[in-house]
Parts: structure tokens; C-alpha cells; sequence
């Protein structure tokens, strides 16, 4: 039974248990690779996209209920590389493997949205996601960059 | 390290003529960065292939072919930088990729022989030797450019400039594109190689460098890591191996499951069918040995993974299961630091009689422990392979691309020859994708499955029960201190593992100080698989040794600060005072703090093997807060480090705040406990990740430790090993309560 | 030390059942000879069967129905070998083989005495079982679910040689005959009546309600003495709800708000065959009984149960649940001012939404979810500290289970959180304080995840 899914303003169909979190789903059946496999258990943050607007965590996200939402991946937060946030994190050296950072900047587009100025605390409670090698400082910093240049 | 040089200087040669397909100037728009999949890629038409280590295209793109894997330490960017150095191409046009092992194979270790074991492997990748070897090929390439260009102008060559990419003469004012010249450049043969600049004429290394080439990808999810290879006709495997390491399969019902939707197969991995090759890896093949394991491959992974958790399967679990609990396998590691180890490591003087003379109110002892932990990368386990008749094709994020590509052979039987290995992007390493049993693993699973492509991907909670862990460690600690309050003999005693890492306990500056230094070490024979761990060895026993050394400042009724800089000054390296000085300057050392918050230091050298100006040393001040009820907080870290020199700032500073928070993390959250001989932990809910808020808003990296001694090493392991012992140093300085054991979170830090 | 299983007995109740046993022996010995003769059953002499008298499908559906698997079976073990153990202070009791085998097993049972067993709680022995055997509820049985049970036991299932480890109960409360005394007052016996009132179909969810499905021995309060309070619905105290073992079954009675008065018919039948349905999932104690009973009902049985719960009418001081805006508007506010809320947001939100309506019948709701809204909050705390075990449906093991907190989060945050969940969103539970959270970690381990399927065969 296909279900279709709206990413990144495409419609796309997929034949997929209804029940299979929507990361497989990304990553899987329509090779979407950008959103990354983690934890599988809502903890690390690594599979981070936005739905509605929102920052969820995928691999906890059944496709049955992702029908019918406007769903943002990682090769969608941007045309061209050229949010803010993209534009510090290469800027800065933000990343180091990188393999947490599409969940960390689908998480912080997601905070900026909700919270355009936002304090250390704010960054804290909304871009919990866990990267390994520890970039978190300058995840931090490059958070308060693109905020001040969006602002301005 | 000359050895090296010679060798690669005769290499260049062999190859100097080697030359790209018919003459077509490409015309396609240039790459600005690495390709997400920059792997076994042919020379382009109408390329010139300077050496197998260095391409140029007629659109002026130089393919700069790494050896080294990049984990994320930027390997690749510092490789390029090597070569911009000397040959002044555009930045954004040099691209590299992977040097193919198969064709090391097939061409005399072209690329394995600088380096030699280490020589495909992610650390130490962007060290000396391979910095002089990667200078030396862009020197000469630019010396031959000039040729071409002279012979082309007819004007001398000394005259000849190469700068941005462009070939130029003044005095004619002639001028021509670096791709231009590739056809003739390619052909000319130096009477004799260029040396390459000395530091002193260095434009770029050594100032901040730019971006890491692969950022670009990264941040718009383009890079492609291990499990985002996507092949045609590719196929999903979930794998589970015996729970306890060292057990077999008895039995699985297969047929349970082979209805489910999705599901093509259920196949076992049974160590004892491998046939063993006579091929030479770098490490030995028994680092990379195999589990039993069952996998079930499906057209999609979460079919596979669904029918693998609902499979019925059934082990024996064989002797490990000996070990029921965590607590009795501390008991047997600490039960062997209280007899004489095997393994002497170290021995100077007379201990013994040292202590007596001493006599008990100047002796000081105390026994430490750390549990096994698990590297963790965020990428979890994974690979792809292909296996056919006549060919096997491998793609997987190893931290040694060699060593993959051997286990592959190995493990199929292919001749090497046949058997392409494709380096991918890599999650994070820290050690656990070194031995390649990961590789051997997707590899075995793969060849019951010939004819598709098939991705075997590690759940979370696999990876983390069948590791190949940092070794747990006893460590017991006795001196006798003077009347200065320094010590004046040593015994130190460590024990446990299997798989044992005696690196920093006996080849630190501590024992080789004192003249009377006792270093064993025994091996307890636990069932629990061990490898490599940011830091090897080191991480336990940085925090064994700069956790005593505390105590006996304590016990001397001497600042710890001030202990250290009497103790280490007595050490040839001046790196350990100058780390300490500057750490002490810049943490505000000495400052009055309110109850329930505390400073502590240690400093520690990962890579010195018992002499002075080697290593990297790092010393770490940590300041922190405990409430009342027990809950830490870390308020500030400040971190100095010496490694001679160094050539990129920012890539020193990035390693050096992640060393510090993988090292802070180990110590406050890691450790794995064993029940009936299993693993117990599974996921990040068991086995917790420091996040964002449980960090100070920065770290505050210090230069000023540097003591300008000619050498640069390794930066990404040296913090691991300090953090610890200073947080733990701190914490007794709030509290009174002094920390032996990790990790820290067990402990109740509450006071009153 | 040995945590009590969810499947345990209580420590409190184990106490108790010690004084009671001990009292006995000292004041009614005179009756314990006449107490204790081998009881008589409706198959006394008759002859021993030499095979399967009724299908496998009809004698294993009662075997399902009774869910004997969920003690007499170890995960990885063979079926039915016994083996699981129950802490309590005086001890540790295990359940016994019960495959036909003739030395360690049930193999030289008779029929009449393994209705003895069953129904009546004496062992072939004569030995009185510790009532942890729901034999009050199994006695309500009919003679031919009884003959049905016993042919699985004696043909279906394979004979396994272990023997039943001691009772770790020292002397004298392992005296088993003044349990007879217990068996007198508690167990008043007789096989399930229909009431001529009633359809077939409510009579049917009677019968299996209070008799093989035994829900009473969890979802009834139990008395000074281990006895369930009520066997059936002529008292309101029947399934309304109990404390056992770290868990709070729930109240099962037309209760608005934490009962099943919310819930239709449907939504029942729902849980019961699927494990979930709009206003919650099964974990604890019931996703066991889900995984190795309840789906594997008749769709005519799942009705029957159903119509005879809905029959009965809520109990006690009740009061209707009203869905409240606040706390979503908070956090659309990004106000994680209340305590507990930034942490429900970092741990909880993804799955149960900050709007607390879950996701889907995957992920359930946390508002007017009859569970969070209990006084007693032994369920909302044990399931923060130790997460849900894998639900198993149709074979296929469930892609989506709640995590264990007991590592990431101390004992005053998952306070914080239990307190936050019960008093947003319209609900309304009492807080929950840290040294409740203590207790209930003192005396839990986390739950696994890993599939456990008890094989019946
Ligand atoms: S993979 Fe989804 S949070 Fe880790
Ligand atoms: S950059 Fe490697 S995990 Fe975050």
C-alpha cells in the first residue's frame, strides 16, 4: 500500500509498511542519506529533520503518521548551502566527522524559528542532539553568528 | 623519516612518466571541494599523472591521492595544504581522494611504503614524515612545470614562477594555466629532486588554515559515510552475534522468519570456516577474528531488522559466561594488583628499600580502576560489499583502509588483485574501526549472499555489546616522599584487559624522574574483547598516575600546582613546566572559590615512550562545582599543551577541545557492565553522551605551552588522558572526597 | 540481592501471607487433619487417558486463556519447565514444572488430581500450593476446560526433566497445610454459573474475566491475606483497580477518569488483540500478558470480555477528564518555566507530543490516560526508571518502545517529569515525590530490549 510524502515540496510515493519509522523510509526506500542513523531510539538527534516546521527525531517517527505533513530533510533546509547556519558551520570548522551535524542543523534551523535570538540556555534545551567527536562548543557559537546575521 | 623521503624520491621516478589518456582540455565547471565519494576514481582524459600520488587535469584541478583515512581530524585538507605549500595551485582546485590499495598492491606499496604499517591508517596521518613526503611531490612537480614552461618560452627556468596556479615568466611576460602545461610538465625528468621549503619559507602552513574540503557536503547532507552507499541492487543485513563473546551458535530457526515481508535469506558467520591466506596485513589477522553471528538480509533494512529481532536463536555461550557479574571481574583485576606482576615494565634502583627507609608515615599507596568502554563512534558499524566469481568490491569507513582491504581478501579468498577496496567517509573512529573485524564481519556476511550488493549495518545496541573495548584496568600506586614532600621511590602495578595497553604508566615522565622506579604489569585473561581507544592505555593510566601524584601532594601538604612544577621540573622536557605555567596563568589558579567548588590540574604525554621532547604533552586545570546533594557541574576547563610546533592552529585547537570532551565524557559517564558473561548496556540510554548543557560554554585552548622543540605529533589523543584526573582532582578539592574509580557518575559526591 | 519480577509476588503481601501462616499454626491446628484431606473432584476414578481427547487447537486455546506460560516457563527455556522465581522476604517461591514429565514434572497426575491442582490448590502430594497460583479464579473453570487443559499437558507438551528448586522459605513459615485454613476462607470454589439475566456473550466474558484470564489477580486489591477482595462483579471493589509488584493495574470498571469509562467496547478489543489503541499501550505486567495471552483470543472472546467489562459501573469517587490547552500554549510560548517541563520536552516530547496526544496508536497519549491519571503512581514512576519491554504482535516484534530513564535522569527529575505529565493537559493526578521515585528504583531493574517470546510448545 503506497503512501505519499511531501519532502522538500516534492511529492513522493512510497510502498512501506506503514509502521517503519520515517528515517529508513528517508534513507532506504527513497536514498535519502542525509539524515543519518544513530541510536534508532530518539536520544542522539543524529536523524533530526523538521515536520510542519517542527525539529523530530525520525527514527522514532512512523511513516503512518508523517502522511499528509510537510517534511524537511537536511538536503532541504536550503537551495544552495547558503542558510546561515551552513554558511558558520563551514566558516567556523564547525564539524568534525560531521556526522552529527545534519541533525544538529535541522535542530538549530528549528530553534531559530521558534527563537530568533536565542540564549545559551535556549541552544541548550532545543539542540540536545549528542555529537561524539564534541563539537559542541562551536555548534554553540555558530548558533549565535547565523542568529545575529539573521536578525540584522 | 629520511629513510622515507629516499624511498619516495625513487617512487616519483619510477612513475614520472606515466601519462593520462589522448590530450582533450576538460571543460565541465571546477570542483571546489573533495567529492563525497572520492574513491578509486581513473586519472581524467587527458590528465597527467605526475606520480600515483599527484594528478593534474588539464581544467588545472590537482588530485591530490591520500593515503590516510580522514575520521574527521582533517587529514585530507592538511594533505592539500602540504602541497599548496609548494606548489602554489588555485585552493579550491585541489581535490583530494583516496589512494587506491589495490594499486599499492599491485604497484610495490607505491603508497604504503612511507608509513609503513601505518601507512593507510587515520593516525598520525598528517605527521612529519608524511608532510615531508607530500611537499617533496608537489616541490618536484612545480620544478618540472618550470622546466616546461622554460623550454616552451625558451627563457631559463630559474626565471619561471608558479604562483595561484599560474606558470609565469616576468622578464618575457609570458604566462600560461597549470593545466596547460600538464602534457610537457609530466614528461620532464629532474636531473635531481628539489628540497623541499624550510619552515622559515613557509607562506601558508602554519598560519590558520582553511576549511576542512569536505564541509561543503557535510552541511548539506552530500558526503557520503559508510552506511549512505547506495548501490544498485543493493540489500539490507541485520546482525546479531553471540551475546557472549567467544560463544557459538547452537541453533536458529530460520524458517520462523523467511515469510516475513522483505526477507531473501538468514545466513551464519562461523569463525572456524575461515581458510587463512598467506598475505602480510599490517596488523596481524587475529586482531580482526570474527563472532559467530547470524544475519537476516532483506531488501530493506527495517524488514531485516523486524525478522532478525523476532528470529529464534540459540547460543552457547562457552566460557565467558563464567564471568556473572561486573563486580567480580573488579575483584580479580584488583586481586592481581596486590601480587607482583608477570610483566616487568620498569625497574631502576631498590624500591623496596626505599619504602623501608622511609618508613610508613612517608609511604602512600592507593589502588584505581577503570571499566571497559566503548569507542562509540555516532556512525554505527557498518559496510558494503559485492561479492561475485571473480571480483569483490568493498565499501566501509575504516580507519585503515589497508588493513580492510586485506581482511576482505583474506576472508573470500579473492587474490588481492581482484579485490577493490573503496574508502568512505568515516562517523568518528577513536579506535574501534582500526582491527577491522567490523570489515571481516560485513565481509563473511556478504559471500553467503554472492551477487548483490549487500549493506550490513550494526544496530546501535549491537555495536555497543560486541566492541573491541578500551581494557579494563586495575592500577595500584605506591611511593615513598621525601623530606620535601616528593617522592623518592615508586612501585606501580597494572593488571587486566586481555589486550593490554601499558602506554603512560612506565614510559611517563614520573618513573623515568625517580631513581627508584618499579613498573609491572599483568595480563587477567577476561573474555571480553578489547582494541584500541582514544588514547590507548594512556587514558587509564594518565588518570592512575596524575590522580596519585595529587594524593601525595595532599599527603605533602603541598598546592598540587606547585607540587607539579617542583616534581616535572626535574624532568628534561620543559613542555611539562610550560604546559603547567601557562594552565596556572591563565585559569586563574590560586583564586579563592566558595564552598562546593574546586580546581584541579594534571598533566600527562601521550606518545614521549619514556623520553623527553617526544609526545605531545597536555595539561588540563578543571574547575568545578558539587551541591550539596552530589550534582557536578563543570564551570571551566582550560587546556595547554606542547608538541614542539604545530602547522594548523585551528585543526590543533578543534582536536584539542574534542579530546577534552571525549576524555571528560569517559570519565564521568563510561563503562560497561557485564552480567552472565554479556555485555549489559545497549543504547545511549544506558551508556550516556555528554550533551551541550552538561559542558562550560567554551574550552579554553592555550598556546602558550609550546616550547618550539622541531617536531609536531599527535593532538587528538593527548586530552583524553588529563581531563579525568583534573575533574577528579577538583571534585576532591570541593568536596574531600577523592575519586579512585571510573566512571564518575557512580559515585556520591554529596557533602556537608 | 534478587528484584522483585514483575511477575513476583510482593514483598508487602508476602509478609503477610507469613503472619497469617504462622498465626495458623498456632490457633487452628486442631482443624488443619480435617482441612487437609485430599479434596474431591467431579473426576475422581476415572480412568487415566491414553491420548488427546480434543484437538491441540481447542486444548492450547486453554492453555492461552489461563496463560500458564507467563510463570511456568523461562524466557530461552523449554516450555512449561517452571523455574520462575518470586522474591520475597521470607524467601524465594518458584513456579513448578509442569510438563508430564513423571519424576520432576506433572507426568502421574491423574485428571482428578490435576483438578485438584488447578482448581483447588492441592497438589498430588496433598500439599497445599501457595495461592500465587490463581487457582480462587481457575476453579471457576468448566469440567471441560479442565479436561482440555489437562490433555495439553499430558500430550502436547514435551517432557522435560528438571526439578522444582526448594522454596528458599525457612521453617516454620514453609509449613504448607495451614494454607488449607486460607483455601477454607478465601477460596469458596465452584465452577462459573451463567447469570440467566445476562446475554451468552456477557456471560462468556464472565467466564473468562474471573476464571482462566484470572484479570482479578492483578486489576482486584487484594486483602490482609493475599485474597483477592472480590471474585466477581456482585462487589464494587471487583477490578477496581490494585498495587502489585511495582505496577498499578489499572481500574477496569466504568471509571471516567482513570478507568475504562472513556474507552468503548472497540478500543478494548483493540488492546487486548493489538496491544494499543487510541487512549494507551500495554507495558508492565500486561504487555506480558498481551504478548503471551490476550492476542490470542477469538474475536468472540475479545467481544464477550469486552461487553463484560463495559457492564460494569464505575466505583468510588470518580469525576469526568477535560482535555486542557495550557500546557501546549506554554510550550508554544516556549515557556518550560513549570518544573519538569524543559525536561518533558528534551526526553518525552518527540514520541508524546507537547501537545501530550502521542502519535498514532504507536506512540501513546499521556493526557486523561487512565494510567497517569491513578492515585497511585507506581506505574508512571516504574516505567520512567525502567522503559517498556518489546511488544510482540502476530510474531513481529514492535519498532517502537519506551525508553528506560533510570541511567539519564536522577531520581528528583523523573520526579519532576511524572509530577509535570500528571498535572498537564487536563490531568490532574498528585505529584510525585523523589523518594517515591527511590523506592521504586530500589526494587526494579530496567526492562529489556530484547524479544522475549515465551514458546508454548
Ligand atoms: S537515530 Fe534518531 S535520535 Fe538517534
Ligand atoms: S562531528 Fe562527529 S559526531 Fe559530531
Amino acid at each position: 500500500m503506497a503512501i505519499s510524502l511531501s519532502i522538500n515540496g516534492e511529492v513522493k510515493e512510497v510502498d512501506a509498511d506503514p509502521q517503519t519509522p520515517l528515517l529508513w523510509v528517508l534513507r532506504d526506500y527513497l536514498g535519502m542519506t542525509g539524515t543519518k542513523f544513530g541510536c534508532g531510539i530518539a536520544q542522539c538527534g543524529a536523524c533530526t529533520v523538521h515536520i510542519d516546521g517542527a525539529a523530530v527525531r525520525s527514527c522514532q517517527y512512523p511513516l503512518e503518521s508523517a502522511a499528509g505533513s510537510e517534511i524537511t530533510t537536511i538536503e532541504g533546509l536550503s537551495p544552495d548551502s547558503t542558510h546561515p547556519l551552513q554558511k558558520y558551520w563551514v566558516e567556523m570548522n564547525v564539524p568534525q566527522c560531521g556526522y552529527c551535524q545534519s541533525g544538529m542543523l535541522m535542530a538549530a534551523a528549528a530553534l531559530l524559528q521558534e527563537i530568533p535570538e536565542p540564549t545559551d540556555e535556549d541552544i541548550e534545551q532545543y539542540v540536545n542532539n549528542i555529537c561524539r567527536c564534541g563539537t559542541y562548543t562551536r555548534v554553540r557559537a555558530a548558533i549565535h553568528k547565523a542568529a545575529a546575521d539573521m536578525k540584522a | 623519516m629520511n629513510e622515507i623521503a629516499k624511498v619516495t624520491r625513487r617512487k616519483f621516478l619510477v612513475s614520472s612518466l606515466a601519462l593520462g589518456g589522448a590530450m582533450v582540455v576538460g571543460t565541465q565547471a571546477l570542483a571546489a571541494t573533495v567529492d563525497g565519494a572520492p574513491w578509486d576514481k581513473a586519472n581524467a582524459a587527458g590528465s597527467a599523472e605526475f606520480t600515483p600520488w599527484l594528478t593534474i587535469n588539464p581544467d588545472g584541478t590537482v588530485i591530490v591521492r591520500a593515503t590516510a583515512v580522514d575520521i574527521g581530524n582533517g587529514t585530507l585538507t592538511q594533505l592539500a595544504a602540504y602541497v599548496y605549500e609548494e606548489l602554489s595551485p588555485v585552493w579550491e582546485n585541489i581535490k583530494p581522494e583516496y589512494a587506491s590499495t589495490n594499486r599499492d598492491f599491485l604497484e610495490n606499496n607505491v603508497y604504503s611504503t612511507p608509513g609503513g604499517a601505518l601507512a593507510y591508517f587515520s593516525g598520525r596521518s598528517t605527521g612529519p614524515a608524511r608532510m615531508d613526503t607530500y611537499m617533496q611531490v608537489a616541490a618536484s612537480a612545480r620544478e618540472r612545470f618550470k622546466a616546461a614552461a622554460a623550454a616552451r618560452w625558451s627563457v631559463p627556468a630559474g626565471e619561471v614562477t608558479v604562483k595561484d596556479g599560474v606558470v609565469s615568466h616576468a622578464g618575457s611576460g609570458n604566462s600560461a594555466q597549470l593545466g596547460e602545461l600538464i602534457a610537457e610538465a609530466a614528461q620532464i625528468q629532474l636531473e635531481q629532486e628539489p628540497a623541499i621549503k624550510d619552515r622559515s619559507e613557509w607562506t601558508f602552513l602554519g598560519k590558520k588554515a582553511p576549511f576542512k574540503v569536505q564541509l561543503p557536503k557535510i552541511v548539506n547532507g552530500s558526503l557520503i559515510y559508510g552506511i549512505d552507499v547506495r548501490e544498485p541492487g543493493m540489500v539490507y543485513a541485520a546482525l546479531r552475534q553471540s551475546p557472549v563473546m567467544g560463544g557459538k551458535l547452537k541453533s536458529v530457526d530460520k524458517d520462523a522468519v523467511m515469510s516475513m515481508p522483505g526477507v531473501l535469506a538468514v545466513v551464519t558467520v562461523d569463525p572456524g570456516e575461515n581458510v587463512p591466506t598467506d598475505l602480510k596485513p599490517p596488523f596481524p589477522f587475529g586482531v580482526s577474528t570474527a563472532q559467530h553471528a547470524v544475519a537476516v538480509i532483506a531488501e530493506h533494512y527495517w524488514q531485516a531488522r523486524t525478522a532478525l529481532d523476532a528470529l529464534p536463536i540459540e547460543w552457547d555461550d562457552g566460557p565467558g559466561a563464567q564471568w556473572k557479574t561486573t563486580e567480580q571481574m573488579n575483584e580479580a583485576a584488583t586481586a592481581a594488583i596486590q601480587q607482583p606482576g608477570d610483566k616487568v615494565e620498569a625497574s631502576t634502583g631498590d624500591v623496596e628499600a626505599m619504602f623501608a627507609e622511609a618508613g610508613e608515615d612517608n609511604i602512600i599507596e592507593a589502588d584505581y580502576l577503570t571499566p571497559y568502554c566503548e569507542q562509540a563512534p555516532l556512525e554505527p558499524l557498518n559496510g558494503t560489499a559485492l561479492v561475485t566469481e571473480d571480483r569483490v568490491d568493498f565499501w566501509h569507513p575504516s580507519q585503515h583502509s589497508q588493513m580492510a582491504y586485506m581482511v576482505a581478501a583474506d576472508e573470500t579468498g579473492m587474490p588481492p588483485e581482484k579485490v577493490f577496496f573503496h574508502q568512505t567517509f568515516v562517523g568518528g573512529g577513536f579506535g574501534r574501526r582500526v582491527f577491522s573485524d567490523d570489515a571481516r564481519m560485513v565481509v563473511a556476511v556478504a559471500k553467503k549472499f554472492p551477487g548483490r550488493p549487500v549493506q550490513v549495518i550494526w544496530s546501535r545496541e549491537e555495536a555497543t555489546r560486541q566492541g573491541r573495548y578500551r581494557p579494563l584496568m586495575a592500577g595500584k600506586l605506591k611511593a615513598s616522599l621525601g623530606a620535601d614532600g616528593l617522592p623518592t621511590a615508586l612501585l606501580g602495578r597494572m593488571a587486566g584487559g586481555p589486550g593490554f595497553f601499558a602506554v603512560g604508566m612506565a614510559d611517563t615522565a614520573l618513573p623515568n624522574i625517580l631513581k627508584n622506579t618499579q613498573i609491572e604489569s599483568q595480563t587477567v585473561p577476561f573474555h571480553i574483547l578489547t582494541g584500541p581507544y582514544r588514547g590507548p592505555g594512556y587514558n587509564s593510566n594518565a588518570f592512575f598516575v596524575e590522580t596519585f601524584v595529587d594524593e601525595c601532594a595532599i599527603k605533602a601538604g603541598i598546592d598540587p600546582m606547585e607540587y607539579r612544577l617542583k616534581l616535572y621540573a626535574q624532568w628534561p622536557d620543559i613542555g611539562w613546566v610550560k604546559t603547567l605555567e601557562e594552565v596556572k596563568a591563565k585559569s586563574g589558579w590560586g583564586e579563592t572559590l566558595p564552598k562546593g567548588q574546586g580546581r584541579g590540574v594534571a598533566v600527562a604525554n601521550w606518545g614521549m615512550g619514556g623520553k623527553p621532547d617526544e609526545g605531545t604533552t597536555v595539561a588540563t586545570v578543571a574547575k568545578v562545582e558539587v551541591s550539596q546533594d552530589g550534582v557536578l557541574k563543570i564551570l571551566q576547563l582550560d587546556v595547554a599543551f606542547d608538541t614542539g610546533r604545530i602547522v594548523n592552529e585551528d585543526a590543533v585547537r578543534t582536536e584539542l577541545e574534542g579530546g577534552t570532551m571525549f576524555g571528560l565524557n569517559m570519565s564521568l559517564n563510561e563503562g560497561l557492565n557485564i552480567k552472565d558473561g554479556r555485555i549489559v548496556e545497549g543504547n545511549f540510554d544506558e551508556y550516556p553522551i555528554i550533551r551541550m548543557a552538561d559542558l562550560p560554554p567554551q574550552i579554553n585552548v592555550h598556546f602558550g605551552g609550546l616550547s618550539d622543540n622541531p617536531r609536531f605529533f599527535e593532538i587528538g589523543e593527548p586530552p583524553t588522558g588529563v581531563v579525568g584526573p583534573a575533574v577528579g582532582n577538583a571534585i576532591f578539592q570541593a568536596t574531600g572526597k577523592r575519586i579512585r574509580t571510573m566512571p564518575f557518575r557512580l559515585h556520591d559526591l554529596s557533602w556537608s | 540481592m534478587l528484584s522483585i519480577t514483575a511477575r513476583g509476588i510482593s514483598v508487602k503481601i508476602l509478609r503477610i501471607v507469613a503472619i497469617i501462616v504462622v498465626v495458623g499454626l498456632v490457633v487452628f491446628a486442631g482443624l488443619a487433619w480435617w482441612l487437609n484431606r485430599t479434596p474431591s473432584s467431579p473426576f475422581d476414578g476415572e480412568v487415566v487417558a491414553t491420548a488427546a481427547t480434543f484437538p491441540v487447537e481447542e486444548t492450547s486455546y486453554v492453555a492461552r486463556l489461563a496463560d500458564c506460560v507467563a510463570c511456568h516457563s523461562l524466557p530461552g527455556q523449554a516450555p512449561f519447565a517452571g523455574g520462575l522465581a518470586m522474591g520475597s522476604p521470607v524467601g524465594i517461591i518458584y513456579a513448578t514444572n509442569i510438563t508430564p514429565d513423571e519424576t520432576t514434572g506433572i507426568g502421574n497426575y491423574t485428571l482428578a488430581e490435576f483438578d485438584n491442582a488447578v482448581r483447588r490448590g492441592v497438589a498430588k502430594d496433598g500439599h497445599r500450593l501457595y495461592p500465587a497460583m490463581p487457582y480462587p479464579s481457575y476453579a471457576k473453570m468448566s469440567d471441560e476446560d479442565i479436561r482440555k487443559l489437562y490433555d495439553y499437558f499430558m500430550f502436547e507438551v514435551e517432557p522435560v526433566a528438571q526439578p522444582n528448586p526448594q522454596s528458599g522459605i525457612p521453617f516454620p513459615l514453609n509449613q504448607r497445610w495451614p494454607l488449607a485454613f486460607w483455601n477454607a476462607v478465601f477460596a469458596p470454589g465452584g465452577v462459573y454459573r451463567d447469570n440467566p439475566d445476562q446475554s451468552a456473550e456477557w456471560n462468556r466474558g464472565a467466564y473468562i474475566v474471573q476464571g482462566a484470564a484470572h484479570c482479578g489477580s492483578c486489576h482486584t486489591e487484594r486483602g490482609l491475606a493475599f485474597n483477592e477482595v472480590a471474585l466477581d462483579e456482585s462487589s464494587s471493589r471487583y477490578l477496581a483497580g490494585a498495587y502489585l509488584d511495582g505496577w498499578y493495574a489499572s481500574n477496569l470498571r466504568g471509571n471516567q477518569r482513570a478507568g475504562l469509562g472513556r474507552w468503548s467496547e472497540d478500543d478494548i478489543i483493540q488492546l487486548l488483540k493489538t496491544g494499543r489503541n487510541q487512549h494507551a499501550g500495554v507495558f508492565g505486567s500486561m504487555l506480558e500478558a498481551f504478548n503471551n495471552s490476550t492476542q490470542f483470543f477469538t474475536d468472540e472472546d475479545l467481544r464477550a470480555v469486552a461487553v463484560y467489562l463495559k457492564s460494569l459501573p464505575a466505583t468510588g469517587e470518580d469525576r469526568p477528564y477535560q482535555y486542557d490547552e495550557a500546557t501546549s500554549l506554554a510550550f508554544a510560548n516556549n515557556d518550560l518555566s513549570a518544573p519538569g517541563a524543559s525536561l518533558y520536552l528534551r526526553q518525552c516530547a518527540n514520541c508524546h507530543g507537547v501537545d501530550g496526544r502521542g502519535r498514532g496508536v504507536l506512540q501513546p497519549p499521556l493526557a486523561g490516560t487512565p494510567t497517569v491519571l491513578e492515585d497511585n503512581p507506581a506505574s508512571i514512576i516504574n516505567i520512567l526508571l525502567n522503559g517498556a519491554g518489546r511488544m510482540v504482535v502476530n510474531g513481529v516484534p514492535d519498532s517502537y518502545r519506551m525508553t528506560p530513564f533510570r541511567v539519564l535522569l536522577r531520581d528528583d527529575q523523573i520526579a519532576d517529569i511524572a509530577t509535570f505529565i500528571r498535572s498537564s493537559w487536563g490531568n490532574d493526578a498528585p505529584p510525585v515525590t523523589t523518594a517515591e521515585v527511590a523506592a521504586m528504583r530500589e526494587h526494579t531493574d530496567p526492562s529489556s530490549d530484547e524479544v522475549i517470546v515465551l514458546q508454548m510448545r
